[in-house]
């Protein structure tokens, strides 16, 4: 048993969650064949000289990965998108974990250190780390489109989608743990769940029917299954598309050595 | 009634990296603070990020997975031709470019963009179509005949205002050509800021030519609005260029450097350098060849012209000229450098928009008066001319100077 308790407190339809994510998954997949078979009946020239290996890599760690070129716009337009960055980055690691755990042997020691071990709590701690970064940035990113004045963002339902698509699924998986933390006798490794074991003192003592569980699990799968599909299709795809325009830039940029003062 | 199969725009134009900067794009809003037409005409479909979403829909409901399972989105005939009045609503002057987050590469996109929608048959807009035409067919906007082109060099010798006769490049080779363009070679008011270079060139002891009536149009315009015959009628001048053994090419018009520097080697390797005038006379002064003895007492701000700023990177080769005048103070505008204010004469806007090019250089004028400043100048005659438009629109006392005059001033006296 896990520090946590046990999983099965209410019953989670595994088959459906299968079914839901390989239809998200495959639908994923056509849609960025389909965005790389768009780009590639472009026919002019991508680069005018040979690719610069050493500006692309600088270029990567400063406005990928630190994402300086926000820091230039201000503060607060950096902190908003790094969290949702960072955070994104974060949840999407440990899912891969947790897909890992399904497939691993159960006597690993890769099972174990997650499932009884201390990778568990870090597991934890850090899921609601990078659930916490993503609702902040995404809650701030969307009170700055709508805040008021002349330099307000034009702001489209298809902006206001996605940011509420990354809302909603950092809330529903929350709101779920929580949920299951207050149903399970408290314990000190509840601490490492700090944002769900805050909600769940919230609901404490309140008897949510295990069927209601179920439904929201359900929901949270479903809307995982949904966001994954919705990327390539929508103005998610700049997750992959800018930080490719972003590393050919800086090898094209490097020709004329004015946008990034690091490269000169 | 819907687009027609034959205005399909064509992707070829485009580059992969272009079309993945249409997905790149996450209309953060960032070009909109800084767009300087959206500043002046506040539609909402001519904010950068906004052009680019309209038309990635409409590519992608030709070109795409939609377009080949359910016939693609239909787009009105209406709104197809808004989404190419957009497209030409604009000067291409990159500055969304240096402040998107996704660095993609506007100027390039726009330009790529109108050609395809110029192949489709789509664009250009009537006036600029018209322009083209000109421009084709007299080798120069003005509808002059070619054989006027080198005229100003013995009028210059008549009234004064040239100091020396220029050898015919063709006829007495040279190593370095002066190469005026349209502007210079037709507009009278213009035409002085060639005879300001050429004078400080002989000063400082260049050994240089012109091409006269054999100087064609360097057909940059063609380019910025997307007109297919570019590549073609580019390398007639490139072959002509190469053909005449000068090592140096020098320009004082913006748009020609950025054209003949920027656009030909692209096209067709170039067997010269090429140098902007205020590059060239920078140069000059740095190596002692040309002394700026007499003081121009002046308080003066610099406005950047977007083909040397932001296009090429010349922005401190004006100012060390400036500094070099004595008497000279330069007061700098709030936007400068990189996030230069564009005065709106560019990308082929003024031919389609004049009254949005001088509300936006209005613009640029009345920052110019924030400084207090009595003078804007700038190394670009095309600039120049579209900042008096702007004055007069904004009724501004500020005189606007081109940079050449005040070096003239500081090394003749007159």
């Amino acid at each position: 048993m896990s520090p946590f308790g046990t999983d099965l407190i209410y019953y989670k339809p595994w088959l459906f969650f299968i079914i839901i994510q390989t239809i998200g998954l495959t639908i994923f997949i056509m849609g960025m064949a389909d965005n790389l078979n768009f780009y590639y009946r472009g026919k002019a020239r991508s680069f005018r000289n040979n690719p610069s290996l050493g500006a692309m890599i600088k270029v990567f760690f400063n406005e990928i990965l630190l994402q300086r070129q926000f820091f230039a716009r201000g503060f607060f337009r950096w902190l908003n998108h790094i969290l949702i960055f960072w955070g994104f980055l974060g949840l999407l690691s440990l899912s891969a974990i947790g897909v890992l755990l399904k497939i691993v042997p159960g006597d690993s020691a890769f099972f174990e250190f997650f499932t009884v071990g201390s990778g568990y709590l870090y597991y934890k701690f850090a899921g609601d780390l990078a659930g916490l970064m993503v609702l902040a940035g995404a809650a701030a990113a969307l009170i700055g489109r709508f805040t008021t004045g002349p330099d307000s963002i034009d702001t489209r339902l298809t902006d206001t989608a996605a940011l509420g698509f990354l809302l909603l699924l950092v809330l529903t998986g929350f709101l779920l743990e929580a949920l299951r933390l207050a149903a399970t006798p408290w314990a000190p490794a509840f601490e490492y769940s700090f944002v769900a074991d805050f909600m769940a003192g919230l609901v404490a003592g309140r008897q949510v029917p295990g069927s209601l569980m179920t439904a929201l699990w359900t929901f949270h799968a479903t809307l995982t299954a949904a966001f994954v599909a919705y990327i390539p299709f929508s103005k998610m795809v700049h997750i992959f598309a800018a930080p490719a325009e972003i590393v050919i830039n800086a090898s094209e940029e490097e020709l004329r050595g004015d946008l990034y003062g690091y490269l000169r | 009634m819907g687009i027609s199969a034959k205005n399909k725009i064509p992707l070829s134009c485009l580059s992969p990296r272009q079309l993945i900067e249409l997905d790149a794009c996450s209309r953060c809003g960032e070009c909109m603070k800084w767009c300087p037409i959206y500043a002046v005409d506040r539609s909402e479909d001519l904010i950068p990020g906004n052009r680019i979403a309209a038309l990635k829909k409409l590519l992608k409901s030709q070109h795409g997975l939609r377009a080949r399972l359910f016939a693609g989105d239909r787009f009105s005939k209406e709104q197809v031709d808004r989404l190419i009045e957009v497209l030409y609503e604009c000067t291409a002057c990159g500055q969304c470019h240096f402040v998107c987050p996704a660095r993609i590469d506007t100027a390039e996109l726009w330009e790529a963009l109108r050609e395809a929608v110029v192949e489709a048959g789509l664009g250009p807009l009537p006036n600029q179509a018209e322009y083209l035409r000109v421009l084709k067919k007299y080798e120069n906007p003005f509808k002059e005949p070619q054989e006027n082109r080198g005229l100003w060099v013995p009028r210059g010798l008549e009234q004064g205002t040239l100091y020396q006769d220029l050898p015919l490049i063709t006829q007495s080779p040279q190593p370095v050509l002066f190469y005026l363009g349209c502007t210079a070679s037709y507009n009278p008011e213009i035409n002085l800021v060639a005879q300001w270079v050429a004078n400080l060139m002989h000063k400082a002891g260049v050994k240089f030519g012109v091409l006269g009536n054999q100087e064609n149009c360097c057909r940059g315009k063609l380019r910025r609005m997307g007109d297919g015959d570019f590549a073609a009628k580019a390398i007639e001048n490139i072959d002509l260029l190469n053909s005449l053994g000068i090592n140096t090419l020098v320009t004082n018009c913006a748009g020609c450097y950025k054209t003949i520097f920027q656009d030909y080697p692209r096209i067709k390797e170039i067997n010269f350098k090429v140098y902007h005038a205020i590059e060239y006379i920078d140069m000059l002064i740095r190596e002692g060849k040309l002394q700026l003895v007499n003081p121009v007492p002046v308080q003066l701000t610099y406005h950047d012209p977007c083909h040397l700023g932001r296009h090429n990177g010349i922005y401190d080769a004006p100012r060390r000229v400036l500094q070099a005048v004595p008497g000279v103070e330069l007061v700098e505008m709030e936007r400068i450098r990189q996030n230069s204010r564009c005065c709106g004469m560019g990308g082929g806007l003024k031919m389609g928009f004049p009254e949005i090019q001088a509300l936006a250089a209005a613009e640029r004028i009345k920052e110019a008066e924030r400084t207090g400043a009595a003078a804007i100048v700038t190394p670009c005659p095309t600039c120049f001319l579209g900042l008096q438009t702007g004055a007069a629109k904004a009724e501004s006392d500020i005189r606007v100077k081109h940079l050449m005059e005040l070096v003239n001033l500081s090394v003749f006296g007159q």
